[in-house]
């Protein structure tokens, strides 16, 4: 019988409480600002939970997208350059030089192609792209070749020396035969010059896949005249110019020269401006030579297409970062955290606040009440951020840490209310009766007062929002954020300190300001027209 | 319960979580780094910055003092505790380890840049708040009042180092990359500790004002909304009505009656929000390189520099206890029911 009774009890208690928060769901949907507010947040939790659908790439993985500082697509003018990839893949041999006993064969392999040598002497082969692209846009800042070749010694054959070098042409400075003059000025005053053909470049390189850099590459690298003595695998072809100067400070100054040449800028030198790659594949095998004891050598070299990433100026919906990354999707995805994380680490607070406010409140004047007051008071007095920068030192700066550190400090001021409000009930009927039919303590808290409070821990709950994700925001600011967070603090951490605001890249600056305004916008908007609704002192 | 009690059951309780306060600083900074490494001493933070310093030749020696003086040979709890408790009350944090001067003198210098700061930060925002809180009430539902607390909201919603980056951006380096003039400073080159002629003053000023500007936007905004909502409800009051009935007319009816109410909360308020406005101070001050003493314990932290870092945090603390403090004190002269205890 009392069982029965105290159940009616429990079941009034709870739809006591979802009427109610019904109720003020029917309220808050009456009030413009409240849903201006969860429209706003409704937006930023789309976009955060359609952020694998919007964009291809990762907020935490740093992929280099487009060059530095590229402009929003649709802020730039048409001529501004655009990403081009463009993948080589079909081959010809323009040039063949073969001194010597050396079966040369060349054959296609799917994109590729594939050199095999056989015998002793010197074979030199040029092999060119068929294609060419031709280069639309206004002259970009930034190229990437990806080349990726294989070379194997044949079975049972000695080992030949060998160079696989990749060359990559601007067709029309080659075919004008532009010649561009170094002036390097030496220490004591004199100046040298001297003249390098135009549009050449050479992709210095190991054997293995990397990416090739661009150097410069003068040394007539298409015309082979004599049989090269090289050394194995590869050579950097600056190298033996650049060695041959005796004197060390002309030669420092030669290579520094070289170095201020901004090959890209050269290569997609105006528009129509057309580019091709070369490949010089070199064979030596010297039976006379002592050194290199090759006796009938044999070689295979494996070419890959070559992939030809050219880094537009002008990128995607929101451009790139200082390191190339696309901002957008840096912003939906620090929507997403914003959204969840917000939410999730202010429900925790919350609930931490519930359980102590309860315990405090309905033990009011009892020593647990003090316990819990002297805690809160602790609490109160602790420096919150130097706390949380010397966790982050210690203990490593991550999102847990840092959302740790909040939690731990921010529950008293809920927690105090939450008090005000368990003592008020406590000795309103229900709860009188409850204790009459002999339900315990947690159960008076849980089913009986907790219920009643569910408005209020809404309301406290979105207030709340925003400033975890403002806390969360400023730990980055100062640099003791967490630095793979796909967060909007780090996104301003990075514009900040990476010269975003010297460069004036609106578009990486706004977004991560705009998204933190519009989610304190959103949620402040609806926790004030809840709080008005919660808290009937305040209707007007 | 007389005022004098009451102020000594107060102390004594600020007191006691002011020392439980400090204690905790010592626990997380030394004694959990220890624990997490299994009880491993050099797992230290404190020791293994001074066995950085001591690689240098010149410091060798002085570090055999420091871990003398600071009795780091012995167990962290309690020995260590205790010294380093004793040394905080009254204020005694040694020397610095990346500096190798005293604490004391560090501060020191760069004190009146933090406090000019401050001051003008706490106090200024509070009597605009008052000004335009009392303003937007006496024309409570008017289009002014609608603009003054949608924006005062507005402002007070963010933080305020958001408030500042905004600053900076627009009033700073915009102006600087478009057209190349300045209006205020970039935060980079920071005045330097110590001001010697009119020139480096202005500089000063010059350099501080986004900072002011953005400390006033951020932190006016909160103080007008709740001064505004403190004198409506007062005004709904029937001492009020009384008043206005009486004949009095509606600026001394405020002067005389409301204000002097409103004054507590106020004052209690803003017993609560030092500490916040610190706290927010210290992101301002790193990053504006303001040279004051906040981002001198930032640059302490990046250190390791364990006494700067507890002469900060002990500041902090005791800053937030003695404010609520006086507060109390404060609220005791100006509002009898506190005392006896209603």
């Amino acid at each position: 019988m009392a069982r029965a009774a105290s159940t009616a009890r429990v079941r009034s208690g709870v739809t006591l409480g979802l009427t109610r928060l019904a109720e003020i769901a029917v309220l808050v949907f009456r009030k413009k600002t409240a849903v201006v507010g969860i429209s706003l947040i409704l937006i930023l939790a789309v976009l955060g939970g359609l952020a694998p659908i919007l964009t291809p790439y990762s907020p935490v993985m740093r992929e280099v997208v487009a060059a530095d500082f590229a402009v929003p697509e649709w802020a730039a003018s048409p001529e501004i350059a655009r990403n081009i990839v463009k993948v080589f893949d079909t081959f010809k041999v323009e040039n063949r030089v073969i001194q010597g006993n050396v079966e040369v064969n060349v054959l296609r392999t799917s994109g590729g192609f594939e050199v095999v040598f056989e015998g002793s002497g010197y074979a030199s082969l040029l092999i060119v792209t068929e294609d060419y692209l031709e280069y639309p846009y206004k002259p970009a800042r930034s190229m990437d070749v990806r080349i990726a070749f294989n070379t194997t010694y044949l079975e049972g054959r000695s080992e030949a020396w060998y160079n696989v070098d990749t060359v990559i042409i601007n067709k029309d400075l080659v075919e004008r035969g532009e010649k561009r003059a170094l002036r390097v000025t030496l220490p004591d005053g004199r100046v040298t010059e001297f003249e390098v053909p135009r549009g050449i470049y050479s992709l210095y390189d190991v054997v293995t896949t990397r990416v090739g850099w661009i150097y410069d590459y003068f040394k007539g690298a298409l015309r082979v005249s004599a049989p090269a003595v090289l050394p194995n695998p590869m050579r950097n072809m600056l190298q033996p110019y650049i060695l041959s100067i005796k004197d060390p400070v002309i030669r420092d100054r030669v290579s520094q020269a070289f170095g201020e040449v901004n090959a890209a800028r050269e290569l997609l030198l105006e528009r129509g401006t057309k580019i091709y790659l070369a490949v010089n594949v070199t064979y030596y095998c010297d039976p006379m030579n002592f050194m290199m004891r090759c006796e009938n050598g044999g070689l295979r070299v494996s070419y890959a297409p070559i992939r030809l990433f050219i880094k537009g100026e002008a990128f995607g919906v929101l451009g790139t970062t200082a390191y190339g990354n696309d901002v957008w999707t840096q912003f939906i995805y620090g929507a997403r955290s914003a959204v969840v994380l917000g939410l999730a680490v202010a429900t925790v607070t919350t609930l931490v606040a519930l359980v102590f406010g309860l315990v405090a409140g309905y033990r009011a004047g009892t020593y647990t009440d003090h316990s819990i007051t002297l805690l809160t008071d602790i609490i109160y007095f602790i420096p919150v951020i130097p706390l949380v920068m010397v966790v982050g030192l210690v203990f490593g700066r991550t999102l847990w840490n840092i959302y740790a550190v909040l939690i731990a400090t921010a529950w008293p001021g809920g927690a105090r209310i939450i008090r005000q409000w368990t003592m008020t009930l406590r000795s309103s009927l229900y709860v009188e009766s409850a204790k009459a039919l002999g339900a315990s303590e947690w159960r008076i808290m849980i089913k009986h007062i907790a219920p009643q409070l569910v408005p209020y821990l809404v309301y406290r709950i979105v207030m709340a929002v925003p400033g975890v994700v403002f806390f969360e925001a400023g730990i980055q600011l100062l640099g003791f954020g967490d630095p793979e967070a796909p967060t909007w603090g780090r996104m301003i951490n990075e514009a900040y300190y990476q010269g975003a605001f010297l460069m004036n890249a609106w578009w990486w600056i706004i977004p991560p300001i705009a998204g933190l305004i519009m989610l304190a916008a959103g949620f402040v908007l609806f926790g004030m027209a809840l709080d008005e609704i919660v808290n009937p002192r305040l209707r007007r | 319960m007389g005022a004098g009690t009451f102020i000594a059951k107060t102390g004594v309780r600020l007191l006691g979580t002011y020392v439980v306060v400090l204690m905790i600083y010592f626990i997380v900074v030394r004694v959990l780094p220890v624990v997490a490494a299994g009880g491993n001493m050099a797992a230290d933070p404190l020791l293994a910055a001074l066995r950085r310093t001591a690689e240098d030749p010149r410091f060798s020696l002085w570090i055999g003092e420091t871990i003398k003086r600071f009795g780091l040979d012995r167990p962290l709890v309690p020995d260590q505790l205790l010294m380093y408790l004793r040394n905080v009350l009254v204020f005694d944090f040694g020397i610095s380890v990346y500096t190798q001067k005293p604490v004391l003198d560090e501060i020191a210098i760069r004190l009146p840049y933090t406090l000019s700061f401050y001051t003008i930060t706490t106090i200024v925002p509070i009597v605009i708040g008052f000004y335009l809180g009392i303003t937007a009430a006496k024309n409570r539902g008017k289009p002014l009042d609608t603009a003054i607390v949608q924006a005062s909201i507005f402002t007070n919603m963010l933080p305020g180092w958001l408030t500042l980056l905004i600053v900076y951006y627009v009033l700073a380096y915009l102006p600087r990359v478009t057209w190349g003039y300045y209006i205020f400073p970039l935060p980079v080159r920071a005045p330097e500790i110590g001001i010697r002629d009119w020139e480096q003053f202005r500089y000063l000023l010059w350099y501080m004002s986004p900072m002011l500007l953005a400390a006033l936007i951020a932190w006016s905004g909160g103080w007008i909304y709740y001064i505004r909502q403190l004198v409506v409800s007062e005004m709904g009051q029937d001492y009020v009505t009384t008043a206005l009935a009486k004949g009095l007319d509606e600026r001394s009816t405020l002067r005389k009656h409301v204000i002097p109410n409103v004054r507590p909360p106020i004052v209690i308020s803003l017993a609560y929000t030092i500490p916040g406005i610190f706290g927010g101070a210290i992101i301002f001050e790193i990053i504006s390189n303001w040279p004051g003493i906040a981002y001198f314990a930032y640059q302490a932290l990046l250190n390791w520099d364990f006494p700067v870092m507890s002469a900060f945090f002990t500041i902090s603390a005791a800053l937030t206890v003695t404010s609520l403090f006086i507060a109390e004190i404060v609220l005791v002269a100006i509002d009898p029911r506190v005392r006896t205890g209603g």
